[in-house]
């Protein structure tokens, strides 16, 4: 079934003065989809020339830009059409660069930066968060249609958050300046410049996206993917503060600080992570290859270099299981997980098994423990990156929370200094909806009730009916689908708890609507 | 266990998963006609579908023209309810005879090859009689989209543009012509929408197929110049490789063994439509029954099992939006997609005197497979077939 995309883009005010980046329709609708303001770098060879061709590793800015600049943006085919987005730097603080109409280079800080008249642009350190973006402009209307109809060709673009218009005038304000002001090789390393040491061996912005969506809607099934995903998306209580007993999933933290395990890692944690690590790295790699293919390659090599004859002969048959569960091997699913059990064999077995993030998000199965769930939701988030999550993923709040880790990340992994804005804090659901001391808050009760009855959980809801004076209840009459009382009942909702956290758990989630309200309810950051 | 969900949805293509070609195909201009040439899983049908799908958003008057019945329930499925709007598609051929009969009352078909058998068209009364017609009427606000439009015959479209239709999306791929002396090829096509050989455009890179199943499907490539030849999908070296089981003799599974394997399949992939394409009739039953009735312990019960044609009295259409068993036999299959292709009985298949014909249907066979493809072989082998099939373990597996 094709979903259409419904857009009703929240209005931001607009920034005292912008900086625009010149694109076109296409590169910004990736952009969108990839959560990221990147470089050519970040779009795996989807880039349409731009301007932003010119400084490989830099965003280059204007605050009155020239018209050739949009004449590149859809010089590479025919059909683009060229778009201004403004950006609200307000948030950035630290080390960027001004270039100037004669070619030269210096430094400035945002976020004040010294940018005169005679300066073309400025070059902040790619990626940004998509937050920065203030507005899209285009052109015409027709360009504009342009645009939000190749939004709804694709599965991976809300159009929600980001406010478009048509602004000619803009268009027809740019200048006649030269553009490109000179080539690339001003940065003979190509990339942007680091500041510190780089952190290449952290895991790259796609991977860490896709974990965190994945904790973060596993989080509605899991209490401790919701733990998880609270720790890792910068709010309080860090991942070294869990505890988590199981041994693969325990070396979460030691893998996204260091991008590899520790050295008391137990051997299936090492090879859990290992074939995590092969797959974000798969997000970098220029040949492409299939996920399927990086896993089933990267647990061979280690099959080889295995000496203990009691994880070989796991390893054996994990390996024969995932290759012939696609083919005519024998086995129901059940069997299958029989054969295959621990929190390293059953997340690999159903990466296999399951197709997408969603299917996993889907699927349940009693023998399936909690932590191998959250380790398998772990490695499908990493597989898939936050560019192939669908739009059913990807609620505006989650897409502020994300693009904001993702390019800290980057920053990070290159050194940078550049400090970004934080998002806003942002928990499951369910986080908002446990009873630690047993008992929901009214205010809970009442936000679960609303969404037990929004979205039509009728095995949620209990009607609890009290005779006024605690009197005996006559016999009651049932009349078309009523139960008729001859006195004035009490009439009480009640929230059947279990069943509600089973329902919550389920996919696909809470309708973004009702959720919203929901989260009005408790006063929590809204999920529109 | 909980009832499994078996739901087949189309997904949208994320914007990764387009090239700056297909983006191209899909930007085209509503007006006018456009013709988009590819092989098999280059995404044509999907730029096809998007296409249909934006006409329908617009409120335009358009319909979809598909080759057979198949295609068009599958087509049909993939699309679902466009806020209210339905997909509207149809048969080339059917859809033709109702145009014509509007103008002229009786449609004129050539003479059936067997008694009560079917009548095509007669294309020269058609082309001539069109030519004679007055006023046919506004079409210029009617759009037809038309997906594997190398099967239908070059009097076809040239009978539209004398109507006074303007508006087509035509997709296309000369490397998978059903009948070459009665399809249209692309200078046929160029020809009458007066296309410019550099205006049509080209997909070239195969989406459908992993690398395996392109690697196989390059086996059996015919080789027509005027497709471009798919280039093969981005990945290293196949990590699950299309199989080739033998079963039936000693020292081989039994066929109840390997129909218990299918039906496992099955359940552990629920939500997946396998196609079994069988060589004829007599193999189609054959599997249906042993699918029916084999005794099998599955976690979610046996799958739903579909056949085309349906049994007698039967008048449920093929379902392709919930996952299962598809039988169906391999002249029926163009154009359609399964998540993973069992080739059934593949020495039976015909004409093993036009070894090109073999292998184009092979082809077309094996390029249906989107994730995995099976060959099953029973019985003696035959040396035909036998020099057909790649040798290299690589390319297909030998399994017991």
């Amino acid at each position: 079934m094709i979903h259409m995309p419904q857009s009703t883009p929240r209005r931001r005010p607009r920034p005292s003065r912008s900086w625009y980046l010149i694109t076109n329709h296409l590169n910004l609708l990736y952009m969108l989809a990839a959560g990221l303001v990147t470089d050519p770098a970040g779009f795996r060879g989807k880039h349409y020339v731009d301007s932003l061709s010119a400084f490989p590793g830099w965003i280059p800015l204007f605050r009155s830009f020239p018209a050739r600049a949009l004449a590149e943006a859809v010089s590479e085919r025919k059909h683009l059409r060229p778009c201004v987005v403004a950006l609200d730097l307000n948030g950035l603080s630290g080390p960027v660069r001004v270039l100037s109409a004669a070619g030269k280079l210096r430094q400035t800080r945002l976020p004040r930066p010294r940018f005169g008249n005679d300066d073309v642009c400025l070059l902040v350190p790619a990626p940004l968060p998509l937050k920065l973006f203030a507005r899209a402009s285009f052109r015409s209307d027709d360009d504009l249609q342009a645009f939000r109809t190749a939004a709804g060709d694709v599965s991976n673009v809300l159009l929600d958050a980001l406010p478009l218009e048509k602004d000619a005038a803009l268009f027809d304000s740019a200048s006649d300046a030269a553009w490109p002001v000179l080539q690339s090789d001003l940065f003979p390393g190509g990339r942007a410049a680091s500041s510190t040491a780089p952190s290449e061996t952290l895991p790259g912005a796609q991977a860490l996206g896709g974990l965190l969506a994945m904790l973060y809607h596993g989080g509605n099934r899991s209490d401790l993917a919701s733990q998880l995903f609270r720790s890792l998306a910068g709010q309080p209580a860090s991942p070294d503060g869990l505890l988590i007993e199981d041994p693969v999933l325990a070396q979460l933290p030691h893998w996204l600080r260091q991008g590899r395990v520790s050295d008391a890692a137990t051997m299936p944690a090492r090879l859990y992570w290992g074939v995590v690590s092969a797959l974000a790295a798969g997000h970098e790699a220029a040949d492409g290859g299939s996920a399927a293919d990086r896993v089933l390659h990267y647990l061979d090599a280690e099959l080889e270099q295995l000496a203990d004859e009691k994880y070989q002969s796991r390893l054996q048959r994990l390996l024969h299981d995932m290759r012939s569960c696609m083919g005519l091997g024998a086995g129901t699913l059940s069997e299958l997980l029989e054969r295959n059990k621990g929190s390293f064999s059953r997340p690999l077995l159903l990466s296999c098994l399951r197709e997408s993030s969603p299917e996993l998000l889907e699927f349940s199965h009693p023998e399936l423990t909690e932590a191998e769930y959250v380790l398998a939701c772990i490695l499908f988030g990493v597989r898939d990156g936050w560019l192939r999550l669908p739009a059913a993923m990807r609620s505006p709040a989650l897409s502020d929370v994300v693009s904001t880790q993702m390019a800290c990340q980057a920053q990070t992994r290159q050194g940078s200094l550049l400090l970004l804005p934080d998002s806003d804090p942002l928990l499951p659901l369910r986080a908002l909806l446990l009873a630690p001391a047993g008992q929901l808050t009214a205010l809970q009760e009442k936000a679960a009730l609303h969404i037990a009855q929004e979205s039509g959980w009728q095995d949620c809801i209990e009607t609890v009916i009290r005779a006024p004076d605690g009197r005996p209840f006559p016999a009651m009459v049932a009349e078309n689908g009523k139960l008729v009382l001859p006195f004035d009942a009490l009439v009480e909702k009640r929230l059947c708890y279990a069943a509600f956290l089973r329902q919550l758990g389920q996919w696909p989630p809470v309708a973004q609507t009702i959720e919203a309200r929901a989260r009005a309810l408790l006063n929590t950051a809204v999920g529109d | 266990m909980k009832k499994p969900d078996r739901s087949r949805r189309f997904v949208l293509p994320g914007i990764q998963d387009l090239n700056k070609d297909q983006d191209e195909a899909l930007a085209l201009p509503l007006q006018g006609q456009h013709l988009i040439i590819g092989g098999p899983g280059t995404g044509k049908s999907v730029v096809a579908l998007l296409r249909a799908r934006r006409l329908a958003q617009d409120r335009r008057t358009y319909r979809t023209l598909v080759y057979n019945r198949l295609l068009e329930h599958s087509n049909s499925h993939l699309f679902g309810k466009q806020q209210g709007e339905s997909f509207r598609s149809d048969t080339w051929d059917g859809w033709f005879r109702k145009l014509y009969k509007h103008f002229f009352q009786t449609v004129p078909v050539l003479p059936a090859a067997r008694p009560g058998g079917y009548q095509s068209l007669d294309w020269q009364t058609i082309e001539r009689t069109v030519q004679t017609l007055k006023d046919s009427g506004d079409h210029s606000g009617r759009f037809l989209v038309i997906d594997e439009g190398q099967d239908m015959p070059p009097a076809f479209y040239q009978s539209l543009v004398n109507l006074g239709f303007e508006n087509f999306y035509v997709v296309a791929d000369q490397n998978q012509q059903l009948e070459p002396e009665r399809c249209s090829s692309r200078r046929d096509l160029e020809n009458t929408f007066g296309i410019a050989t550099e205006d049509t455009l080209e997909l070239k890179t195969n989406y459908r197929n992993t690398l395996p199943i392109a690697l196989l499907a390059r086996h059996f490539y015919p080789d027509d110049p005027a497709s471009p030849r798919p280039e093969l999908p981005a990945s290293s070296a196949g990590a699950l490789r299309p199989e080739l089981w033998r079963y039936g003799s000693s020292g081989e599974p039994a066929a109840s063994e390997i129909i218990a394997r299918i039906l496992q399949l099955s359940d552990r992939f629920p939500s997946k439509l396998i196609g079994i394409l069988t060589p004829d009739n007599k193999t189609r039953e054959g599997f249906l029954g042993l699918l029916n009735t084999a005794a099998v312990q599955l976690d979610h019960g046996r799958p739903p099992i579909q056949t085309y044609p349906p049994p007698r009295n039967s008048r449920r259409s093929l379902n392709f939006a919930s996952g299962g068993i598809m039988v169906i036999n391999a002249h029926s299959c163009k154009g359609l997609e399964f998540d993973i292709c069992i080739l059934a009985d593949v020495d039976k298949h015909l004409p093993k005197r036009d070894l090109y014909s073999l292998k184009s249907k092979f082809y077309v066979m094996v390029t249906r497979a989107r994730e995995q493809v099976i060959f099953l072989r029973s019985g003696s082998p035959c040396p035909v077939v036998d020099s057909l099939l790649p040798s290299d373990p690589e390319i297909l597996a030998r399994k017991e």
